[in-house]
């Protein structure tokens, strides 16, 4: 579903290598675990999947199509396939549970009719039903990243993205948090998951790719995440 | 129960158009109303703009309708020799009508200049005397020629003087109206150059006013607009409010500069009219009005516009 071919990524005109030679490919429904300790280049690699960035050199193949190639003023386009949750989450405090959702959806042309019938269902999806009109500040850290799995599900994306979704959150939230994702991982949608929590990564049994100073140095099947 | 399938997106792409259009109307509506004191001075600089603006409008026509006023005063007389035949005078009369710069000559004859002159004084005793003590008519036949615009009087000069009845005329009174026609033309050139200067520099000041409002706006909203980026929402989508309030601007600011120019033409057009002693009644028309407001919101609109484009393109670059 979306290829990675012989990608580099280099900063400072070409002193800082971020990603080196990476190739790497994901599956329609697989569940995949990138870890590697910070500045490993995991947040690189993702937000070049959504164009924040481009490689140096390389493809990346998304249904085929290399998006590398895709102008600017054309991302928004690939960003509706692409779902993607926040380590800040990212959430606009003015606004309740449901129009921080909404507010995704509308961007997007939903008429409104669509909207105030699938949102409440996404909600329900990520446990928060009742809280639907509850204000950020009302929620706690868990709650808040449940939302932002909501506004990121809006779109029904072909690919979910989650980098360090539970960074800021304590043991229990985190795993109930990665739970949620297994959850929405089962119903289809493919999930990359960017995160250096290796208890958590051990306890997936999935797909784990683990990167290093930007190169890929380990991708298993039911892997786990072992600091070297 | 909600599933979620993969290869639905792509219909996002295909909503209709109007639904994000009013969106846009929406949040570029709310986004004056959040901010309605700094949506005020914008407003307020703006409403002056377009009320100098019609003000040099108004003040240019009065200046051309005292030109085209004074411009039908303005004439040359062509004199002749005292006893020049009538036929003669018909002939000269004739030619100089064929002369393309001349709008119209007027033959006066000593006889009517005599009984002009004597009109002119009658119940002077000391005039009337002395014209009695004369026998022969003292006054000269002339010619009055009067051209298409001020322009054309110095050619027209030129022609006389080139002409081949020269030998017959006896003067050509033109000097003296030429400085009242320079003056003229000078004074009118100077209000309008002015009048622009002044419109120029309210339209700057207009512009700067509305693109630090809108900055203000962008900077306040740059978190909702992070956002709007990182869900998939176009260029057009986050950058349409900010269009849309720049519009606003412009035609709120032209309404109400209408609304104040009405009264003020309907109250100062009385008394223009008796200041420069011609009718201006035309100018407080309904009409007239219409006019200027339209121009109002043409200029409004622009202005709103282009600080809006400007304050998108330094401040929300996607």
């Amino acid at each position: 579903m979306i290829k990675f071919l012989n990608i580099n990524k280099s900063y400072n005109q070409g002193r800082t290598t971020a990603i080196k030679d990476v190739n790497f490919e994901i599956h329609p429904g697989e569940f995949i675990s990138l870890v590697g300790r910070s500045g490993a280049g995991k947040s690189t690699l993702l937000s070049m999947i959504t164009l924040e960035q481009k490689p140096d050199t390389g493809k990346i193949l998304i249904e085929g199509q290399d998006i590398t190639k895709v102008k600017t003023e054309d991302r928004y386009y690939l960003r509706r396939k692409i779902g993607v949750v926040y380590q800040d989450i990212k959430l606009l405090q003015g606004r309740t549970a449901f129009e921080n959702v909404a507010f995704a959806v509308e961007v997007g042309g939903v008429p409104n009719e669509v909207i105030d019938r699938d949102v409440p269902k996404i909600l329900d999806l990520v446990g928060l039903r009742e809280k639907m009109s509850s204000f950020p500040s009302e929620l706690s850290g868990g709650e808040r990243q449940r939302v932002a799995i909501a506004r990121a599900l809006a779109h029904k994306p072909v690919l979910l993205i989650a980098d360090e979704p539970t960074g800021n959150l304590d043991d229990v939230n985190a795993w109930e948090i990665i739970q949620l994702l297994l959850k929405i991982n089962e119903f289809g949608t493919t999930i990359l998951l960017a995160t250096h929590a290796s208890d958590i990564v051990n306890k997936i049994k999935k797909r784990v790719i683990t990167l290093e100073g930007g190169t890929i140095v380990r991708d298993q099947e039911k892997g786990k995440y072992k600091l070297s | 129960m909600y599933v979620i399938k993969r290869k639905v997106s792509i219909s996002l792409a295909n909503m209709p158009a109007s639904t994000n259009f009013k969106r846009i109307l929406k949040y570029g509506y709310l986004g004056l109303w959040r901010n309605r004191w700094l949506t005020l001075s914008a407003i307020s600089v703006m409403v002056i703009t377009l009320l100098v603006l019609s003000t040099l409008l108004v003040i240019n026509s009065l200046a051309e309708r005292s030109a085209a006023n004074l411009q039908d005063r303005v004439d040359i007389s062509v004199f002749f020799d005292q006893g020049i035949e009538q036929a003669k005078l018909e002939e000269v009369k004739a030619e100089f009508e064929s002369i393309e710069e001349i709008k119209a000559v007027r033959l006066i004859t000593a006889e009517e200049a005599l009984a002009d002159f004597k009109a002119k004084h009658e119940g002077d005793d000391l005039v009337t005397k002395s014209l009695e003590e004369l026998e022969e008519n003292p006054l000269q036949p002339s010619l009055v020629i009067i051209a298409h615009n001020l322009d054309q009087y110095p050619i027209i000069f030129q022609k006389l003087q080139r002409s081949r009845f020269e030998p017959l005329i006896a003067k050509i009174n033109y000097e003296d109206n030429r400085n009242l026609i320079d003056t003229l033309k000078r004074v009118t050139g100077g209000i309008q150059n002015f009048g622009i200067l002044l419109t120029v520099i309210f339209g700057a000041v207009a512009i700067l006013v509305m693109f630090n409002t809108l900055r203000l706006t962008i900077f306040s909203r740059r978190e909702e607009i992070e956002i709007m980026r990182l869900v998939g929402a176009s260029n057009s989508y986050i950058r349409g409010p900010f269009l849309v309030e720049g519009l606003i601007y412009g035609l709120l600011a032209a309404i109400i500069a209408s609304v104040v120019l009405y009264p003020a033409i309907t109250f100062a057009v009385p008394k223009l009219q008796v200041f420069f002693g011609f009718s201006l009644s035309d100018m407080s028309s309904l009409a007239n009005i219409l006019k200027l407001s339209v121009i109002q919101l043409l200029v409004g609109i622009a202005l709103g516009t282009l600080s809006s484009i400007l304050a998108i393109k330094k401040y929300l670059q996607i």
